[in-house]
């Protein structure tokens, strides 16, 4: 209240203060005030801050003690008549300058003591003092410190539960006969790095028990895992259905791979014969057409000669051998004729331009039919049958 | 040449039930649906398991204490193939496991990455379906499938660690923040540093188990693990010396750090005064007053070894900042001098190394 005394010995109607804007509340224009550095102001209004003429800049540093001048234009705008009633609140006015005014004019506090003069009908909540209970008893820094630090399988309780060095506790085990017995377990959480079991996947708890030969009791720790895994996924409903549905596509994808591959065999065995049956003369004859053709070199690149060898093809032996009249005639049987540019003989077969024609037809309706049958297979849904 | 005609339906899928091989694992087909795989993934976390499988005796984890360990990835996988058990009624369903258990374990390992940023997006495990959370920005994507590309960087599962915490820190500071590096690092370093987050090791998981219990999983073997007060905006207090009763404040910097001559010591503290009546009320008009006092340079030599020269509001805030907390966890000295652990009664691990008796379990295997 010492502020108010310096206001002038207890009087209570000082200013009559008129708001700048009348839809705003007194306390949001002495927010205002002090946010234009108008500690001054407040200064001039306790009657300590005398006015200067030459204007500080706003948020050069003051120094202790020195008084700070008035923002005139703010001043102005302030009519200096009379209060009808001021009050003081030290706390408030303190704690919109530290949020408001900043740094440089903390200082300006220790100088002169502010006012916050409010109308007559507002009240002041102020928060005096409280007490409240700290049950915890220790900060997060005290906390901390007072941790047991230490790896997993440490235990400083006594009495110290049956421990192996290898981390697995001994526990009753109520097996499957109705009859108790100790066996270890060790969780997952262990002191040490251990090897990833590649052994597996395995596909029941049993599989994963194992008896430690060393204390001739039973390991159960990787049986418990994979009970938890088995009953964690039963419980959850929409797992199991994903489950059958996962398994169901990849069998259903197996089989159409299965039956294509069938059906494949399947049609290749049956135009295997046709084809090798006319293919063997459409390609003879190729290799004839390519050497017969003019100006190539003569040679044999294409072991025509060789083949013309073959017993069966002269017609000098086949006339001896099924006692013809004259070579000739074998030749014709064999469907030959003279060809001067190569000077050789030739198998008719060779020459039978309206065969290759047929040929081509065919060999073509066959290709088309193989790949019609082929998307046929590939493009088929396999139905379960009934 | 055998001639097999024709096939029907039946008779081949008869013939793959009997068959040992399967679909290839790479055929779109046999991928994991999602939901499927992020169940599975949660599980290989531990997501879900019962407290008493993890601490099979209360002893293991007393109050106030802190168990680092290794996570066994033995007992994970055994977790998965027990799930992947539900409804394998036969040979079939078991042979196909047989033939895609590699696969899967293979996918798990990389899809273990990305619970964590499920976790984080849903309000819970089971609460909803984590692929039902969409994707804001990819519609028809499910969120799943988002974190799973971008944690999917091809490499395979390596050492997974951590730390399980019973204590009130816990249940007093619920969003402690937790994280671990790759090596030491500096006392004052600066999370945000890219060099600092490259040696972050990825956190896997970070959850209550109860209103007393976290855990936390690690990606790799951390030499550093940080708990940090939450923070929540900017705090301001002091504390209390080294075992004493009476709270100090270091002075620090204009930009907040703490003053330190050249070796890296702190001057010595400023004694908070308090107000008479023995009640812990800080005297703030004298603790202003005492902190003017210390303007003065600090280091001669150091021009820029000095508080603030002008003390306003502002400054004395800067000086009673009380930055977040930092318990940093390293080296395997335990410094709280505690009693040592217990031995375990039953030492078997000098037996496994015995060569006499590993050439005696040969040979009993050759017999069978």
């Amino acid at each position: 209240m010492a502020g108010l005394s310096r206001l002038g010995g207890g009087r209570d109607d000082v200013f009559n203060y008129q708001p700048l804007n009348p839809n705003r509340s007194p306390l949001a224009d002495l927010a205002g005030l002090l946010a234009t550095a108008d500690v001054g102001l407040l200064g001039r209004l306790a009657g300590e801050v005398e006015p200067v003429d030459r204007p500080r800049p706003i948020g050069e540093p003051v120094p202790i003690g020195e008084r700070l001048p008035i923002a005139e234009h703010v001043a102005e705008r302030l009519p200096a008549e009379r209060f009808e009633r001021a009050v003081l609140a030290e706390a408030v006015v303190a704690d919109h300058l530290a949020a408001t005014v900043g740094r440089a004019d903390r200082a300006v506090l220790e100088g002169l003591t502010p006012l916050l003069i409010l109308p007559p009908r507002k009240q002041l909540v102020l928060l005096h003092s409280w007490t409240f209970e700290c049950q915890e008893g220790a900060s997060f820094q005290e906390l901390c410190a007072g941790l047991d630090v230490g790896l997993f399988g440490e235990v400083r309780a006594t009495p110290a539960p049956v421990m192996t060095d290898t981390g697995h506790l001994a526990l009753q085990l109520t097996d499957r006969a109705g009859s108790t017995q100790l066996a270890w377990y060790r969780g997952p959480l262990v002191p040490w790095p251990l090897t990833r079991d590649a052994r597996g996947p395995y596909h029941s708890a049993d599989q994963c028990r194992r008896i430690s030969p060393e204390t001739g009791l039973e390991d159960i720790a990787y049986a418990a895992a994979f009970e938890v895994g088995r009953l964690l996924a039963a419980a959850d409903a929409r797992l199991a259905q994903e489950l059958m549905r996962w398994r169901r596509r990849t069998f259903r994808r197996a089989v159409l791979l299965d039956v294509r591959r069938d059906l494949r065999v399947a049609l290749n065995l049956a135009l295997d014969p046709a084809l090798i049956d006319r293919l063997a003369p459409r390609i003879a004859e190729r290799v004839a057409g390519s050497l017969l053709r003019p100006g190539r070199p003569f040679s044999d690149p294409f072991e025509l000669g060789i083949t013309r060898a073959a017993e069966g093809l002269q017609p000098d032996l086949l006339a001896r051998a099924w006692r013809l009249a004259s070579p000739d005639q074998a030749a014709q049987l064999l469907g030959a004729s003279r060809v001067p540019e190569a000077g050789g003989v030739v198998p008719g077969v060779f020459e039978r331009p309206a065969l290759s024609a047929q040929l081509e037809v065919e060999r073509g309706l066959l290709t088309r039919l193989a790949s019609a049958w082929i998307g046929a297979i590939e493009s088929m849904d396999l139905r379960r049958e009934r | 040449m055998s001639t097999k005609p024709w096939i029907s339906a039946d008779e081949a899928l008869r013939e793959r039930f009997k068959a040992a091989s399967q679909l290839d694992a790479s055929a779109p087909e046999a991928e994991l649906p999602p939901y499927m795989e992020s169940f599975l993934a949660h599980l290989r976390l531990l997501v879900g398991v019962p407290f008493q499988y993890l601490v099979p005796d209360p002893r293991l984890l007393p109050d106030e204490s802190i168990r680092f360990f290794y996570l066994d990835r033995s007992w994970t996988d055994r977790l998965v193939d027990g799930a992947m058990a539900v409804g394998q009624i036969g040979t079939r369903e078991q042979a196909h496991y047989h033939a895609q258990a590699a696969a899967v374990h293979g996918t798990l390992d990389r899809t273990e990455r990305a619970v964590r940023g499920l976790q984080r997006r849903t309000t819970g495990f089971g609460v909803k379906p984590p692929d039902a959370v969409r994707d804001a920005r990819r519609p028809g994507v499910s969120a799943f499938e988002t974190l799973k590309s971008k944690e999917d960087h091809g490499d395979q599962a390596g050492t997974v660690t951590g730390f399980l915490l019973r204590s009130a820190l816990v249940s007093g500071w619920p969003h402690v923040d937790v994280r671990a590096y790759s090596r030491t690092l500096e006392d004052d370093f600066d999370p945000g540093d890219p060099a600092v987050k490259s040696l972050q090791l990825r956190t896997l998981r970070l959850e209550r188990l109860s209103p007393a219990v976290l855990i936390a999983l690690f990606e790799g073997v951390p030499e550093l693990v940080v708990l940090e007060e939450p923070h929540h905006g900017v705090q301001f207090g002091v504390r209390r010396g080294q075992g004493g009763v009476v709270p100090q404040v270091y002075p620090r910097r204009d930009n907040g750090h703490l003053w330190r001559d050249g070796n890296g010591d702190l001057p010595a503290p400023v004694t908070v005064p308090l107000r008479p009546g023995g009640k812990n009320v800080v005297d703030v008009r004298a603790l202003r007053a005492a902190l003017h006092d210390r303007q003065t340079p600090m280091d001669p030599n150091d021009p820029d070894a000095h508080v603030p020269g002008q003390l306003g509001g502002a400054t004395l805030a800067l000086q009673v900042l009380a930055p977040p907390f930092r318990q940093r966890f390293e080296g395997t000295q335990d410094e709280a001098k505690e009693p040592p652990p217990v031995r375990p009664g039953l030492a078997v691990r000098p037996w496994l190394a015995d060569e006499r008796l590993r050439a005696r379990v040969a040979r009993l295997r050759e017999d069978d």
